[in-house]
């Protein structure tokens, strides 16, 4: 870290390189192998970057980068309670079949599948169980190998994506 | 993205960086340029007219450095949460909050001896001209010590900002003390007290989200 306060690039390369498979295993001890771990490991290595004039190298180093990891992981893990709660609550996609809400302009099936079809293969595989075969998010999970959690989270994602590509929702 | 690219990208950002000096180095620095800031407001605004007789009394001057020590303490913790790991027990931003209590109960007992709390209470001694003082006072040292957190990385982000704010209207309270010519304890709780508590506790709800140096993330 001294180095890379010192603006030496490929020995900070090399530091984020280690600090990246340091928070994964950290996290992974913590919350599981979750679809989002990457995101504690992406946003930690941002906070470590911003946060680099703050390390002083007259004192060890694993604490401050252990501070910042736990920070980040507690962050993540809020947010993602929150979209996880947001999706169970009922962010979903109306059903093919049903009739358009009061109000609202009618929704192009085709327009849909080819969204779908645009969607990242994981988001798309949930989806398609979820919404086409009617599969609950138990089988879903128990198909592809991954927690309910993380099936609600990643289906979310693809609904925000989908939702995104239909123009119904503002780029972030 | 990938986490190999994010890598590459923060690799070919990194540009020399210079270490934060250590939280006792700023907080000397803050501290003295805090004291010397409230001694020109003082000077200008004018001491009270019997203020070098008040320094000689014991109690008025305990007062005066509790206010004082306060501040120096909120700095010295909130510098402190500014450094991750840095902070070595929760103590020391608790601290503060402890010597402001201690203030209030000072206060307080003063208001419960003198008698007819409530009435005097009541009446909400309050001149506006106190809370003038404090927050004029407050803002640069505030404002200067709010800069030093933001170029650090809290992440108790309300703490951080609460103890900021209270430093800087402890210190702003310490020079309206030398100020303001009322002794009267329920003025002192309800006028000065107070007033530095409320805006601290403003500041911590406020400042939270201008110290969110992550917030673009």
């Amino acid at each position: 870290m001294r180095l890379a306060q010192q603006g030496d690039q490929v020995a900070y390369a090399a530091l984020l390189v280690i600090l990246s498979n340091a928070v994964r295993r950290f996290a992974r001890a913590r919350v599981g192998a979750v679809a989002w771990v990457d995101d504690i490991v992406q946003e930690t290595l941002i906070a470590v970057h911003r946060a680099r004039r703050t390390y002083d190298s007259a004192r060890p180093f694993a604490p401050w980068f252990y501070a910042i990891t736990s920070s980040r992981l507690i962050d993540v893990i809020r947010r993602e309670r929150r979209i996880t709660a947001r999706e169970v609550a009922g962010d979903e996609l109306p059903d093919e079949g049903s009739p358009p809400e009061p109000g609202r302009t009618d929704i192009d099936v085709d327009a849909i599948r080819a969204a779908l079809a645009a969607l990242p293969p994981r988001q798309r595989e949930i989806i398609e169980g979820l919404k086409y075969r009617d599969e609950s998010v138990r089988a879903v999970a128990g198909r592809l190998g991954m927690t309910e959690s993380a099936v609600k989270v990643t289906a979310h994602r693809g609904y925000r994506t989908l939702k995104r590509l239909l123009g119904m929702i503002r780029e972030d | 993205m990938k986490t190999e690219d994010l890598i590459v990208q923060l690799a070919q950002k990194a540009r020399p960086v210079t270490p934060l000096a250590p939280p006792v180095a700023r907080l000397a620095a803050w501290t003295v340029g805090a004291v010397i800031f409230v001694v020109l407001g003082v000077a200008v605004i004018g001491i009270r007219v019997d203020g070098w007789a008040k320094l000689q009394q014991a109690r008025y001057l305990v007062e005066l450095l509790l206010t004082i020590a306060i501040g120096i303490l909120a700095a010295a913790a909130a510098l402190v949460l500014g450094i991750p790991a840095a902070e070595r027990t929760r103590l020391q931003r608790w601290l503060p909050l402890v010597a402001a209590g201690a203030w209030a109960g000072l206060l307080g007992r003063d208001v419960l001896l003198g008698g007819s709390v409530a009435a005097r209470l009541l009446q909400l001694p309050i001149h506006l001209a106190c809370i003038l003082e404090i927050a004029g006072l407050a803002i640069l040292p505030g404002l200067i010590l709010f800069g030093m957190l933001r170029r650090s990385a809290p992440l108790r982000l309300e703490w951080a900002a609460g103890l900021s704010g209270l430093a800087a209207l402890a210190v702003a309270a310490a020079g309206t003390q030398l100020i303001c010519p009322v002794d009267d304890p329920a003025h002192l709780f309800i006028g000065h007290f107070i007033p530095v508590a409320g805006l601290a506790i403003v500041g911590a709800v406020l400042g939270r989200r201008r110290l969110n140096w992550l917030a673009s993330s």
